[in-house]
């Protein structure tokens, strides 16, 4: 076969490739500029720490533990910078990024729960945070640098939008709103199912375990050099989900707390696991609105 | 690098224009043409494979140099003798580094247990190199096939690493061999247009089958497997069924990607699924699934075994007792168990796997003793099959419980948890759209699979394509990987 004809077959066959692509990519491109302009909890939490930060003594990192069960509203000069799956990693690198900002700054509350120390970032939260929050870079780009990437979730969100839905979803100090004890999941007292269904529990997220815990390290020399008191507080959890959680992942939780406030005169440690009824939880490991409300004002008394 | 990863999305177009464009066009009034393009191969195929972990590296370079001096080594060896001596001592070695790094620590931990002493002193803790099953079995039919003489040994060592390491199939096959591999590394490759459109086509339907069959099986899979006492007996058999899907979507996606990848680049990979559910028995189920592994146990194991038509000129007097039908039956059964359960236990170093294993070949040897274990050796189901088809299905179904769970005593929990009087009940359903966005498509891959079809019209590729976007945020690992 002559080099020319070969050739031609190449050229046809690009050109199929890019025939094929061309919409996709322009479909992609189109949707990622308009779900970028959406607001979202990360960009509202951004603005409001960017305008915020040198009025604020108590800042709320962690995850959905302490988006749902701190009311900053109770704290003076409070802001909840929590949010769903944020792992340690992401409070660290929220901290750092901040804390040359926030003059004020007296103390960081950092909820814990049994399966904290195994949680990491998950892709599809992970783009929030390169993109909106801009605490790990955009480019070289990765999976992680465009919602684009996921088109259910994106799809979903802008849909969610144009029907007037709320996707802020939180208040104006960045506790989450909507979950109230009326509004409990119908399964939220399926407490096996739950355990089961965690993916921080059990064998498969072990190999995260230490990572975590040098991030936490990270975190306590970052208050540490800023004279901040970092509160680690293991939050409030239903009687029968303590029960069903292995005393290992328990013990593990509490032997990692210990330890740190050993090490690091600026930690504190504060256990709440048994703290709180029935009516204050939205489920078996959150609490509800009212429920959050009431913990912060009992946390509010050990807090300088 | 998975195929289904955005690094992978970068990288495959980069090395195919590159791979044309410059080691092919750019280059094509040089001598060493295929040389450069070879050796292209090799360092794309070594990134692909170091992009887990570079210390992988190591591991597989090893074992292509011992494959490659072994096969000089038989050619030439003096003596008959001294080339059966180098083809063993390949073999001894690499298995020796697969049995190290797969299997030492279980029966280090075996042996403890069975000793009531502490394991962890004895145990290696060592990672498990992404596809050494399938690389070290491919560099054993090198040096087999060469003393077999079935295969020139070759001096050229680039051909070869870029036969061993070859980037689409190196990580969880096809397990290829050197007769149809090696011999296209060491001539000129030419594009050709139809064959590169249908390899873009089978990408797209591997990525469906992985990434839309699979992975939304996983979900509910996964969900149920976690909690097999508090669940149902209707869930329990979705979930199995489920399973089943899973599997086969998430192999024969995989396999479907690197043979399409490979016909991009003027490679013609050996098919290693052929519609297995719809076998009418066990028999044709294997002669189905994993054709690669399948007939690499054939050829390697089972036929120098004696298969089922052993050699019975010279028999031990032990043997000579029996009639010359019954010692064959008993020889072809003695073989069908050992290849069912090395292959079982090639799949990874847990006892169910092996019994996995001894399962099928229960359920083999009855074909085998009745001689009915090639009668189905065409494609032409109809209708009336579908009651075998189903049988089948049903067994191979329950294989795969216990193939995927974590121990037998998890197995035997539930297979006790699906005859339950809650069989009956409606199964769990968390999310009803997405299980019936996964009932559809498992129907439509198992109606494409059954015409043997892959898309091929417009409409078809970017249905597929939206449909592999969409469910694409879930990364979710091949469950072969871990082989």
């Amino acid at each position: 076969m002559t080099k020319i004809v070969l050739k031609n077959k190449m050229t046809t066959f690009l050109k199929k490739i890019v025939r094929y692509t061309l919409p996709i990519i322009l479909m992609a491109v189109a949707m990622e500029l308009l779900v970028e302009q959406i607001p979202n909890s990360y960009t509202y939490k951004r603005s409001y720490v960017e305008q915020h930060a040198s009025s604020l003594r108590t800042l709320i990192l962690g995850s959905s533990i302490a988006y749902d069960g701190i009311d900053a509203n109770v704290l003076p000069h409070a802001f909840n910078l929590a949010n769903s799956s944020q792992c340690f990693e992401d409070d660290y690198r929220l901290l750092a990024k901040y804390l040359p900002q926030m003059d004020s700054l007296q103390s960081v509350i950092l909820p814990l729960s049994y399966s904290s120390l195994q949680m990491v970032s998950s892709s599809n939260r992970r783009v929030y945070y390169t993109i909106y929050m801009d605490i790990y870079p955009r480019w070289p780009i990765s999976k992680y640098s465009f919602e684009c990437f996921n088109l259910e979730l994106m799809a979903k969100k802008i849909v969610k939008y144009y029907l007037n839905e709320d996707i802020v979803r939180c208040d104006s100090l960045g506790q989450r709103v909507g979950h109230t004890y009326a509004q409990r999941p119908t399964d939220w007292q399926d407490i096996p199912a739950l355990i089961a269904n965690d993916r921080f529990v059990g064998p498969a997220a072990q190999p995260y375990v230490q990572e975590n815990i040098q991030w936490l390290r990270q975190l306590a020399e970052l208050c540490e050099g800023r004279g901040v008191t970092l509160y680690l507080v293991a939050m409030p959890m239903l009687p029968a989900y303590r029960e069903g959680m292995p005393l290992k992942q328990i013990a593990l939780m509490e032997q990692v707390m210990h330890d740190m406030a050993a090490d690091y005169t600026s930690v504190e440690v504060m256990d709440y696991q048994e703290w709180g009824t029935e009516a204050d939880f939205w489920n078996a490991t959150h609490l509800n609105t009212a429920g959050a409300e009431r913990f912060t004002r009992a946390l509010c008394v050990h807090i300088r | 690098m998975l195929f289904n990863s955005f690094e992978y999305l970068l990288f495959l177009p980069i090395v195919f224009l590159l791979y044309w464009f410059v080691f092919d066009y750019a280059i094509s009034k040089c001598k060493r043409q295929l040389l450069w393009q070879n050796l292209f191969v090799v360092v794309v195929s070594y990134i692909f494979y170091g992009w887990w972990d570079w210390r992988f590296l190591i591991l597989i370079a090893i074992t292509t140099l011992l494959s490659f001096l072994s096969g000089i080594g038989i050619e030439y060896a003096p003596t008959q003798r001294g080339k059966k001596a180098v083809m063993i001592a390949n073999i001894i070695v690499n298995l020796g580094i697969l049995g190290i790094y797969k299997y030492y620590d279980f029966f280090a931990s075996q042996f403890a247990r069975l000793f009531g002493i502490e394991s962890d002193f004895l145990l290696l803790h060592l990672i498990l190199p992404v596809g050494i099953s399938f690389y070290t079995f491919q560099a054993l039919s090198y040096s087999i096939d060469v003393y077999r003489k079935q295969i020139q040994p070759t001096h050229d060592i680039v051909a070869f690493t870029a036969f061993l390491s070859f980037f689409p199939q190196l990580v969880a096959g096809p397990i290829e061999r050197a007769t149809n591999l090696l011999p296209q590394f060491q001539k000129k490759r030419t594009f050709d247009y139809a064959t590169a459109v249908d390899g873009m086509r089978q990408i797209l339907w591997g990525l469906f089958k992985k990434i839309v069959v699979a992975d939304n099986c996983a979900t509910y899979v996964d969900t149920v497997f976690a909690d097999i006492s508090n669940q149902s007996g209707s869930t329990l058999l979705l979930a199995a069924v489920l399973f089943t899907f899973q599997i086969y979507g998430d192999f024969s996606g995989y396999s479907d990607i690197a043979i399409g990848t490979a016909k991009l680049f003027g490679i013609k990979l050996m098919r290693n699924f052929n519609v297995p559910y719809f076998s009418r028995d066990i028999a044709e189920f294997w002669r189905r699934w994993h054709i690669s592994l399948t007939t690499w146990f054939r050829d390697y194991v089972y036929i120098p075994l004696g298969g089922s038509r052993p050699d019975i000129s010279c028999l031990s007097p032990l043997a000579s007792r029996f009639s010359p039908t019954a010692y064959t039956k008993c020889i072809a059964v003695r073989n069908t168990f050992i290849i069912f359960l090395l292959s079982g236990f090639w799949h990874g170093a847990n006892w169910t796997f092996v019994l996995w294993g001894a399962y099928h070949a229960l359920l083999f040897v009855p074909l085998l003793l009745m001689g009915k274990n090639r009668r189905y050796r065409d494609d032409n189901q109809t209708w009336s099959d579908i009651p075998k088809m189903v049988g089948t299905f049903l067994l191979v179904m329950v294989g795969w419980v216990l193939f995927r769970s974590p121990d037998t005593l998890c197995f035997v929990d539930y297979l006790s948890g699906i005859w339950d009087s809650s069989l009956l009940s409606m199964p769990f359903v968390e999310n009803a759209l997405h299980l019936a966005v996964t009932g559809i498509a498992i129907a439509l891959m198992l109606w494409m699979e059954w015409k043997n079809r892959l898309p091929n019209r417009w409409w078809m590729y970017y249905a597929l394509t939206l449909a592999i976007w969409w469910f694409a945020g879930q990364d979710i690992d091949f469950i072969y990987f871990q082989f």
